[in-house]
């Protein structure tokens, strides 16, 4: 009886699948009407924000994937045509097939108005290979996905660029020129493409890292890209840049004279390390070389990767923790406490982590092979991999309550269990003075002590073992300690043991919310943490640029280079100045132009909202007294 | 063998010698200079630093937590106190531990031609108890600098030349110090510098200015001619150690020049090595 059930579920939810597929095609395409060209523009963007594709109810959107642009680059319309025709599934066909005639009716009318063939041919140029990206790109958005990554442009543009230098077509200024219009256009529509916070795009450009062959990418484009973001001073694009211990020192160096500015820009990836890490959890040796990432920094394979980092809802440990205190259970040792919390940690898991329906994609379909050969939709099976990951937010916070447990409750007996729900309950109302005690623990997260590092990794595995037992869609899930989720998820977080008041923000990503623990202590710690088995959904160290270095990006370089030799995962670096930042807040027509970094993405400050902008000088204040 | 008595280990510092590197800072000073921004690292004995302003009572907090301290009528001493009032400044290290911290940082010298800086505190007179540590590091190859006032035993100073790949000679001629005229502080300055320049030893001059030195201009020039130092690099006293006073139960002096008679001074050595 239940295998019928089950039977006519299937059934309904393909028959539903295959509807929505075509409610796809139908609105992208009556979408494409509500767009026109402007001969006047350097390049074409067709994207009409007030006429996207409206997603069908229930459906999730699909975010923070990136297209291969070279095979973007590399399509006609008629080889896709023959390509989706070779499709086994006939409904796929159909589908795909509309899709075709419908871009091919969208080219007519564009065509009509000067538009070159384009979609017809490969460029001929490195002008044409940016304008090919870009009409694509802003399909992707108009078809609403969210967070459409650029990938490898250094790699990709290359030919084109090289073609033409060797022709004489074009010199290097030239190039430097349209990379900076290509950026400009990607950046305009900035505020349509943002989710809540104006910024967080996910629109990011890739460059260095091993090619296919295992060489260290580093060509023309490459430090162009690096030269042309020391002096950008708009928040979108993003750079990303993948390092190892065999990228350059010229490239470094360039990286983190880019970095000092201040614009955000580059993170830095150790692409070794990932490489590595993505193999042992499970993606194939040989497409891994091309990992890029979900738009802040959780790795995935470009072109072959439909996993979406960051659907499901974040695990919030700290919450737990504190449900655990509330409910008030004895606790011979801080052993057994712990032991507790784990297992409600796992019981927390089983509920964040499920199946989701996810929006489709015809559009991302065509330009992923695999989707062809198998006849699905690339969010239905179509694409290689489908590793969707989970978040944590407010680790660090987690980290220091446990701390402040083991040693104020356990150790010192300073104050009892009941005691501390009392203060959580009340917010610390009766006792505000506690919460410098809470703060004035030297173990805390990000020291390098090895209690501190043992507790840390110790949570990290037991997380990461609990989610391994379950999956999305029959896949397995990654774990990411880096969510954007530290003010949203903590308006509905109390207080906590490590002195943070009500609706406080949370700690952000691997960083310290201690001011005695500096930039050095910080990175080894980063080091000195196991990245192992599905714990790979991006692991991102924070810390402002400590003013010493902002004078000596050629030293900033060679830390850099040795925190990712030793094992940092990702690094993010920001220059925050508070008192600047105060004035900024006090007086914006002051700052109109003031980038800031706020989690994978950078922002103007005056953008932001409030409780953002207080965040950022608090960490600022924070991380100065370091 | 005598534990080496550290106060701090600085990483990444890239103002005390080439590349980056390691300070050391030896507890045990024979001067008491009134702008010292190490006073912890003046005595050699064992002291604490102990922050009153964070005290509760202090504040008319009436804690539960302070319920057992004898300032409230408990019996626990300060040393109980779970805010940790009251914290060692140094921490007594064998070689090995040394040893272990420093090489933290191996590849980062090697990458950046960087090493380990011995500072101080006076680390000269730490000579005989570092010479492991220094063994090591040099058979490791990683350079070490030291910065020392060479107001010490010339034994020391040549145990460390013996070592050194570069020195860092904190002159000590402001007028508060007597030595300016001190013929012996002279020749030691001549005569390790000149065995500093005939072993390849790197040499850096570093003065702190602090207004006084503006009186004894015509001094000052005879004690770099009489040393043959020919640069300087010059750093602005300042305040940003008082609080470290405070918490010595010492008395803070601010010797903070203004920027006038700094600019003075160094106009008139025509000194552009400016240390901020």
């Amino acid at each position: 009886m239940n295998s019928i059930k089950e039977f006519v579920k299937k059934a309904i939810r393909l028959v539903q699948s295959r509807d929505s597929e075509l409610d796809y095609v139908n609105r992208f395409c009556s979408s494409l009407n509500h767009i026109s060209i402007d001969n006047n523009d350097e390049f074409f963007y067709p994207f009409n924000p007030e006429y996207r594709r409206i997603l069908l109810q229930g459906k999730t959107i699909i975010c923070s994937n990136t297209v291969d642009f070279s095979t973007v680059l590399d399509s006609s319309i008629e080889e896709l045509f023959k390509q989706v025709s070779t499709s086994p599934d006939k409904h796929y066909r159909k589908v795909e097939k509309k899709l075709l005639r419908g871009l091919e009716l969208f080219w007519e009318k564009i065509n009509n108005n000067g538009f070159p063939d384009l979609l017809y041919r490969k460029p001929i140029s490195f002008k044409e290979a940016i304008q090919k990206i870009l009409f694509y790109d802003a399909l992707f958005w108009q078809a609403n996905h969210w967070h459409v990554g650029l990938g490898r442009l250094d790699i990709i543009l290359f030919n084109y660029y090289y073609e033409d230098l060797k022709f004489g077509k074009i010199t290097k200024d030239d190039a430097k020129e349209l990379l900076i219009k290509m950026l400009d256009v990607l950046d305009k529509d900035i505020l349509s493409k943002s989710g809540v916070i104006p910024g967080d795009t996910g629109q990011y450009i890739l460059i260095s890292g091993i090619d296919e062959k295992g060489n260290i990418v580093c060509n023309d484009l490459t430090y162009l890209f690096l030269e042309i973001f020391k002096n950008y001073k708009k928040p979108d694009p993003k750079l990303i840049i993948r390092v190892s211990e065999k990228t350059p020192d010229d490239i470094w160096f360039s990286a983190a004279e880019c970095a000092v500015t201040g614009s955000g820009s580059p993170l830095f990836i150790n692409e070794d390390l990932i490489m590595k890490s993505m193999v042992e959890f499970g993606y194939d040796k040989a497409d891994v070389y091309n990992f890029g990432t979900s738009a802040c920094w959780e790795p995935l394979v470009i072109g072959k990767s439909f996993d979406q980092n960051n659907s499901l809802a974040p695990l919030q440990p700290l919450k737990v923790l504190n449900d655990l205190i509330l409910e008030c259970h004895h606790f011979d040792s801080f052993s057994l406490f712990f032991k507790r919390f784990k297992e409600s940690i796992g019981q927390e898991l089983e509920v964040i982590i499920h199946d989701i329906d996810f929006d489709c994609s015809p559009l991302y379909s065509l330009f992923f092979q695999s989707c062809s050969r198998s006849g699905k939709d690339y969010t239905k099976g179509g694409a290689d991999y489908n590793y969707h990951g989970v978040q944590v937010v407010g680790f660090s916070n987690t980290i220091n309550a446990l701390l402040n447990i083991k040693k104020y409750v356990f150790d010192s007996k300073i104050f009892s269990m009941e005691e501390c729900k009392n203060l959580i309950k009340s917010n610390f109302s009766s006792s505000p003075e506690i919460i410098k005690l809470l703060k004035s623990n030297n173990l805390a997260f990000g020291s390098t002590n090895p209690e501190v590092v043992n507790l840390t990794n110790d949570l990290m595995i037991y997380i990461s073992d609990a989610a391994a037992k379950h999956s999305v869609g029959g896949n397995k899930v990654k774990i990411g300690f880096s969510s954007p989720n530290f003010i949203e998820s903590a308006r509905s977080t109390q207080a906590s043991m490590d002195g943070r008041r009500d609706h406080e923000p949370l700690g952000v990503h691997i960083s310290p919310i201690s001011s005695n623990i500096d930039f050095f202590e910080v990175l080894e710690f980063s080091t000195k943490l196991d990245y192992g088995q599905n714990r790979i959904n991006g692991n991102v160290l924070d810390f402002p640029i400590p003013q010493v270095y902002l004078n000596h990006p050629d030293k900033l370089a060679l830390i850099l280079k040795d925190a990712c030799r030793k094992g940092s995962f990702e690094i993010q670096l920001s220059v925050l100045d508070h008192k600047k930042l105060i004035e900024a807040k006090q007086y914006p027509e002051r700052y109109p132009n003031l980038l800031v970094r706020v989690w994978g993405f950078s922002a103007y400050f005056n953008d932001l909202p409030e409780e953002y902008k207080d965040n950022i000088i608090s960490r600022a204040k924070l991380y100065e007294r370091t | 063998m005598k534990e080496l008595r550290i106060t701090h280990i600085q990483r990444g510092c890239i103002y005390d010698g080439p590349g980056i590197r390691t300070v050391v800072f030896l507890k045990g000073c024979n001067l008491r200079c009134p702008w010292c921004c190490n006073p912890e690292a003046q005595s050699f004995d064992k002291e604490y630093f102990i922050s009153e302003a964070d005290c509760l009572l202090n504040s008319n907090i009436n804690s539960f937590i302070c319920s057992t301290c004898n300032r409230r009528g408990g019996t626990d001493l300060i040393e109980k106190c779970p805010l940790e009032l009251k914290t060692s400044v140094s921490r007594d290290y064998s070689t090995d531990q040394l040893i272990r911290e420093l090489l933290i940082d191996s590849d980062l010298f090697a990458d950046s031609k960087g090493g380990v800086t011995f500072s101080g505190g006076e680390p000269l007179l730490y000579i005989e108890e570092l010479k492991p540590t220094l063994e090591i590091l040099k058979s490791l190859n990683i350079s070490i600098y030291f910065e020392t006032s060479l107001v010490c035993p010339k034994s020391a100073i040549e145990t460390a030349l013996s070592y050194a790949n570069g020195i860092i000679i904190d002159l000590k001629i402001q007028p508060e110090l007597n030595l300016l005229l001190n013929n012996e502080y002279r020749d030691m300055v001549k005569n390790t510098l000149k065995q500093a320049k005939d072993n390849n030893i790197d040499i850096i001059n570093r003065l702190v200015f602090v207004d006084s030195l503006l009186d004894e201009l015509n001094e000052i020039s005879t004690f770099l001619n009489y040393t043959d130092i020919s640069s300087i690099q010059l750093l602005k006293c300042h305040n940003m150690a008082s609080n470290k006073y405070i918490k010595l139960g010492r008395e803070s002096l601010d010797f903070s020049p203004s920027q006038d008679n700094f600019n003075r001074f160094a106009y008139y050595f025509n000194i552009t090595d400016i240390l901020c």
